[in-house]
């Protein structure tokens, strides 16, 4: 059983969220401009999060026991390969833009990804080994697949797959992504270029999903949000401070502590991998295993968190963050921190300690190249701090985030920093531990055909007990060969002003937007 | 005006330079702008090599260039990548508050400015002279940065005087202005005492005074005419720092505009974007320098009728 680390410090002794008061604009502040309201198009997180506003997707995941919930499809079945999912669709739905929701929909919805005009990248991405869709009469709809793939489930409860209404789709063409159209709790309104946008309650919704037992399945309680960008943290928490914006997510975990006090207070920590330190494996000195385990054992995540995050956060256990499906929890036993035998390890290797405290061997000192970017320099910097009474010397090089990725991914880094959000455990550990990515995101620059060989498994077996197999053997291998250490939980912290009712959030730190309320 | 009519023929070779440079350096970046466009999450690198096939990054840097020319001088500055609009259409949104903001700045700027100069050089050596002096170094010390959330904090969060974030109405352009103006304002206050001092000290001043005119007369209409002159320099050579300033300006007090869409482009290699701001502001400088000039030729007509000011 995994025990799910999902820290809730909200308002939960509310009333039931149907009973909730209804009525008001909430405005809601964070750091990035989202880029476009088309699932298809969009990249940036918060423009998920607005999307998950406007659209609803097939199904829904429940974050307390990792079930599906039935959303735009009430019921579903899957063919003995895994090949083919029929799903049957909810009656009576309409998109805003008052067209019936219907087969054809979720058809047009999924066909639409592979037109390179819309230069879809996770959309198209989580649509897998995608064979077509048929509409077999106006509320039935099966998926195929050229290959089995077991987690098409996964991907159709996250925003990319949300489905669009064919009508405003083909009237805005390439200009969608500005004036979306779904089925979901909250209509378009505006969104000045480069500032803020403006959606409505959507009086017609009554198909909310029914994910816990207080989910608002009626029309929204608030009568509009409005999404508001704030690029500068300090400017974003004054805002909070002043009653401008009456959430504020993202807080910096320096103001957290100090805000809790005014404000409600929410943290979680999402699914998907926790922020890791990914090991070079193919650039001295980190090309040694026996330095990486030496790392592995004379870096204290524990440490290293509270010094980076103010206290606020919890260090990473593995591979994984806790709250992901397929998370094992033997991988944090695995390298137990213990100073004495990482140094041991090292002078056994032949690291001698030398002048200024850094160990050398034939002439060449053990110095590790760390670019990361500003968002992250925390975190390096702790690092840094932490493994000198090792005998390591880090460099740490702050650069813009896409110069730093970049860097990692041309293999010049000895450690490099990066988290992820994602409900499918299968695709998070194949972005950045599967040789298809060698020059991407594979950080640690592996080519291991253990672990190619079981994700390949794990994306395709029909056997559920054997993908969880799967997915233990390769976060078991990638700590044991320390390919990444996990330094700290990606955490979300959320501020709110007290009259903000209803906040809870999904298993990727989404806002549960039909549920929130305004107190009177 | 010939003299007009040369100098704004000069913008469009320098447009031209300025706009292969700006071309030219972006794509020196390592990487291409897919990998910029990808946000908060990773991709797969089967998903890079389609996107750079899908946008042209994979085209030799003297295709891109030749076709963004073509398409510019058709009036088609091309499509953000990131947000996909036209960057004419988001250039001009945002023009008009940046606008605001330098125009208000540099009223500010120069009022404040020229009153605090004038002051002093009407009480040189004094103490008012020197307390003018060392605010004048102090503001011209400030960073913006500190200076504006420092307002922020003060007037906005603990005061409620003025709002936090936006650009709607008067009272979003007071904060900003100050913190903009301020700079501005010391450099002025500085020249323009030093200025009217040695314009105080010359003859024909001595004379306006022995016909009898009086000494306010004397001050507004003979020494800060000719005082003033050289300062319209001074606001040519500031309106770079002007600019550079709004950028940060905009951020901290979350003001759409000019420097914000730099900014993000810049983060985004949204190339579109980078193109069309600095091109825009390339042309800006050079019409307010062309201003400036003719202002300056205007002012002082000793300027207007000497041989050719090349």
């Amino acid at each position: 059983m995994v025990a799910a680390m999902v820290t809730v410090a909200c308002d939960t002794a509310s009333a039931s969220s149907r009973k909730a008061p209804s009525g008001g604009t909430l405005t809601y502040g964070f750091e990035t401009l989202p880029d476009s309201l088309d699932p298809a198009s969009a990249v940036q997180s918060t423009s998920e999060e607005v999307i998950k506003a406007i659209y609803n997707t097939l199904v829904y995941l429940d974050p307390t026991n990792r079930k599906f919930v039935p959303g735009l499809a009430t019921s579903w079945s899957i063919n003995k390969s895994g090949t083919v999912y029929t799903f049957h669709l909810r009656r009576g739905v309409r998109f805003q833009d008052g067209s019936p929701f219907n087969a054809a929909a979720v058809k047009y919805s999924f066909d639409r990804l592979s037109n390179p005009a819309l230069k879809s990248t996770s959309a198209l991405t989580s649509l897998g080994p995608y064979k077509g869709s048929q509409a077999v009469n106006a509320t039935t709809v099966k998926v195929s697949f050229t290959q089995s793939y077991p987690g098409f489930l996964t991907a159709a409860s996250q925003t990319p797959l949300s489905i669009v209404s064919p009508t405003a789709a083909k009237k805005w063409g390439s200009a969608f992504g500005q004036h979306p159209v779904g089925t979901g709790p909250f209509t378009f309104v505006s969104w000045t270029p480069g500032g803020a946008v403006t959606v409505q309650r959507n009086a017609a919704y009554h198909w909310g999903p029914k994910i816990t037992s207080k989910s608002n399945v009626g029309p929204a309680h608030l009568n509009e949000i409005v999404f508001d960008p704030i690029t500068d943290p300090n400017a974003a928490v004054a805002a909070l401070q002043s009653g401008t914006i009456d959430v504020l997510e993202r807080v910096p975990a320096s103001n957290f502590g100090q805000l809790r006090s005014q404000f409600g207070a929410y943290s979680m920590i999402p699914s998907g991998a926790p922020y890791l330190l990914f090991v070079n494996t193919e650039k001295a000195p980190t090309d040694d295993l026996k330095v990486r385990q030496a790392l592995a054992m004379g870096l204290d995540p524990v440490q290293a968190t509270n010094i980076a995050w103010f206290g606020q956060n919890k260090a990473a256990a593995g591979i994984l963050s806790p709250a992901t499906i397929g998370y094992d929890p033997s991988t944090a036993k695995i390298y137990k921190y213990n100073l004495q035998q990482a140094e041991q390890v090292l002078t056994s290797d032949g690291w001698t300690v030398g002048s200024g405290g850094i160990r050398q061997k034939n002439g060449q000192k053990l110095v590790l190249t760390f670019e990361t970017n500003s968002t992250f320099e925390a975190m390096a910097t702790a690092v840094q701090g932490l493994l000198k009474p090792l005998g390591v010397q880090v460099d740490v090089r702050v650069a813009a985030a896409a110069d730093a990725a970049t860097f990692a991914s041309n293999g010049n880094n000895n450690l490099s920093l990066t988290g992820y959000l994602s409900s499918d455990p299968v695709g998070t550990l194949s972005f950045f531990f599967s040789s298809k990515n060698y020059g991407g995101y594979d950080w640690s620059r592996i080519k291991d055909p253990m672990i190619d060989s079981l994700l390949a498994d794990a994306a395709s077996n029909p056997s559920p007990a054997k993908r969880i197999k799967d997915l233990d053997s390769i976060q078991q291998r990638i700590v044991t060969q320390v390919y990444a250490i996990g330094l700290s939980q990606v955490i979300r912290l959320f501020a709110y002003a007290k009259s903000v009712g209803g906040f809870h959030t999904d298993t990727v730190s989404y806002p549960y937007w039909e549920d929130l309320y305004l107190k009177k | 005006m010939w003299y007009v009519a040369r100098r704004g023929a000069l913008l469009v070779p320098i447009l031209l330079i300025v706009s292969f440079l700006v071309f030219a350096s972006v794509h020196l970046e390592p990487g291409s702008p897919v990998e910029a466009l990808v946000g908060d999450q990773p991709l797969s690198v089967a998903t890079i090599h389609r996107l750079n096939a899908e946008y042209g990054f994979d085209q030799p840097l003297w295709t891109q260039y030749w076709r963004f020319l073509d398409r510019a001088l058709h009036g088609d500055f091309g499509y953000s990548y990131r947000y996909n609009l036209p960057i004419w259409n988001l250039v001009v949104h945002n023009l008009r508050p940046t606008g605001e903001l330098l125009g208000t700045s540099l009223l500010f700027g120069i009022v404040l400015g020229s009153v605090l100069g004038i002051i002093a050089a009407l009480r040189a050596g004094s103490f008012v002279d020197t307390g003018v002096t060392f605010l004048a170094t102090v503001g011209l010390s400030l960073p913006g940065f500190w200076f504006g959330l420092l307002l922020l904090y003060w007037f906005s969060v603990d005061l409620h005087l003025f709002p936090t974030i936006g650009a709607d109405g008067l009272k979003s352009l007071v904060l900003p202005s100050i913190t903009l103006g301020v700079i501005l304002a010391a450099s002025i206050a500085r020249f323009m005492r030093s200025s009217l001092i040695e314009v105080m000290q010359q003859d024909y001043i001595t004379t306006a005074r022995s016909k009898g005119v009086p000494e306010h007369v004397v001050v507004l209409r003979h020494a800060l005419r000719n005082a003033s002159a050289p300062l319209l320099s001074i606001i040519g050579l500031q309106a770079g720092v002007l600019f550079a300033g709004a950028v940060i300006v905009e951020h901290i007090f979350t003001r759409p505009g000019i420097g914000s869409l730099l900014v993000n482009g810049i983060e985004n290699r949204d190339f579109p974007v980078i193109q069309g701001t600095i091109l825009l502001v390339a042309a800006w400088y050079v019409l307010l320098n062309l201003f400036i000039d003719v202002a300056y030729a205007l002012a002082d007509p000793r300027i207007r009728h000497s041989a050719r000011p090349w």
